[in-house]
């Protein structure tokens, strides 16, 4: 009786495990195979409020790292946001295909919009920081969304060291907000393999 | 100024006497001859202040509004959001919040200016109102497109004093704040409510006045906060 139950919870692990495997092996999506360069567009501050001064310089360049390290597209900034000028939220979530091909720069064809839609940070019994961001993948040729994404990031100490620092958790709380936000990716297997 | 007068006549009888007088006294009516002009032409600095904030702009897209304004109350556009992306969670329906918005507004707008009842409004008019209801995030914000403006233009058509005032509230839910005793980690919480107004002249299309209040706290129709931050909205409602 007991061999059976043994056997049993093998074949479950073992159906589990290939069951994974087969998952991981799913093959990538094509739309995301093609992509050869993504233009990341300078982050739009769609923030409410009061708003205080953050490096989007830096965040664009966290961004690009990761999508090269870590989701293995190759990726770039660009310095423009194109022809359409400043973008609005309500553009990039009802775009129609005009506006698609107006963004970023004229040579680019997958370009990728990212928007800081709040970054904080304050005392509270230590201090905190939150970060939210969201993201945009268009491909110009079809005019179409292909990814979109949201991001968001907490960080937070307590106590007197906490409070020590709380200049550095507006950076945490966006750095997580950007790997959270990439997360949601699919990620692209190593070049090379 | 009679002390200053009497001064400068001295000073003039002084130069005529002298032996080059009269070119002395030439010297003398040219200084003082400015002086009068600048002495009658200014005005009380008070007075002069408080016309150039009379006319001073919000920011440079915001423009001083017509007088005789008839000011269109639109529909407030209210939306749910979460920071995550899934679907939120309020108990409280859109309704709640946008009787507490025109409430608000026809409180502080009403005895300003003539409040236009939507009903009474023709099919025309309505049809433009209904369009630009749907572009009030970023109306009220003050952002004008060219959609809205188009639709403003064409509501100018029937009267050029016509105005709308957009109202938007965005109510943000999101993970509350935590504390681990293990850790000593803390969080604070990600829920917020944003409310924006804008008031914008149909004519020129441009944003006569607008305001915005964000508060970092799920705020319910019923709060003592929403209250609070409405009043704080309408604090500088003007437009003369």
């Amino acid at each position: 009786m007991r061999q059976r139950l043994n056997c049993s919870l093998m074949v479950l692990l073992l159906t589990g495990i290939g069951a994974m495997n087969c998952h991981a092996k799913n093959p990538p999506d094509p739309k995301f195979m093609a992509i050869q360069n993504i233009s990341v567009l300078p982050i739009v501050d769609a923030r409410a409020g009061d708003k205080k001064s953050v490096n989007m310089g830096d965040v664009q360049k966290t961004l690009i790292g990761l999508l090269n390290k870590k989701k293995h597209y190759p990726a770039s900034a660009a310095g423009t946001s194109g022809e359409v000028g400043q973008i609005a939220v309500e553009d990039l979530e009802s775009a129609v295909p005009s506006y698609v091909k107006k963004l970023g720069p004229a040579d680019a064809r997958w370009v990728m919009v990212i928007c800081l839609d709040d970054v904080v940070s304050k005392w509270s019994f230590g201090s905190t920081g939150n970060a939210e961001l969201s993201g945009f993948l268009f491909d110009k040729d079809s005019g179409e969304l292909i990814w979109k994404g949201k991001g968001v990031g907490q960080a937070g100490q307590g106590g007197l060291m906490g409070m020590a620092m709380k200049g550095a958790m507006k950076g945490q709380a966006l750095l997580e907000a950007t790997q959270r936000l990439l997360k949601g990716m699919p990620d692209r297997p190593k070049p090379g393999k | 100024m009679g002390n200053r007068l009497s001064h400068h006549q001295s000073l003039f009888r002084n130069c005529v006497s002298c032996p080059d007088g009269f070119l002395r006294a030439s010297v003398c009516a040219l200084l003082v001859v400015p002086i009068f002009a600048m002495m009658l032409t200014a005005k009380p600095a008070n007075q002069d202040q408080g016309s150039v904030d009379a006319v001073r702009p919000v920011s440079p897209e915001v423009a001083t509004a017509p007088t005789r304004l008839k000011i269109i109350l639109l529909k407030p556009s209210i939306r749910f959001e979460d920071v995550n992306g899934k679907p939120p969670r309020v108990k409280d329906t859109e309704e709640d919040y946008g009787r507490r918005l025109t409430e608000a507004a026809m409180k502080v707008v009403g005895p300003k200016a003539a409040l236009l009842d939507e009903s009474k409004l023709d099919a025309p008019v309505l049809q433009a109102c209904g369009k630009l209801e749907s572009l009030a995030s970023r109306l009220a914000r003050g952002e004008v497109n060219e959609e809205a403006a188009g639709e403003l233009a064409r509501l100018a058509t029937f009267d050029e004093q016509y105005a709308v005032l957009v109202q938007f509230l965005r109510l943000k839910t999101g993970p509350w704040g935590s504390w681990s005793p293990i850790t000593g980690q803390i969080t604070s919480s990600m829920s917020s409510t944003l409310v924006q107004v804008a008031l914008v002249s149909a004519k020129t299309g441009k944003v006569i006045w607008k305001g915005e209040q964000f508060v970092r706290k799920r705020l319910k129709p019923t709060d003592g906060g929403l209250s609070k931050a409405l009043t704080l909205l309408y604090v500088d409602f003007d437009f003369k």
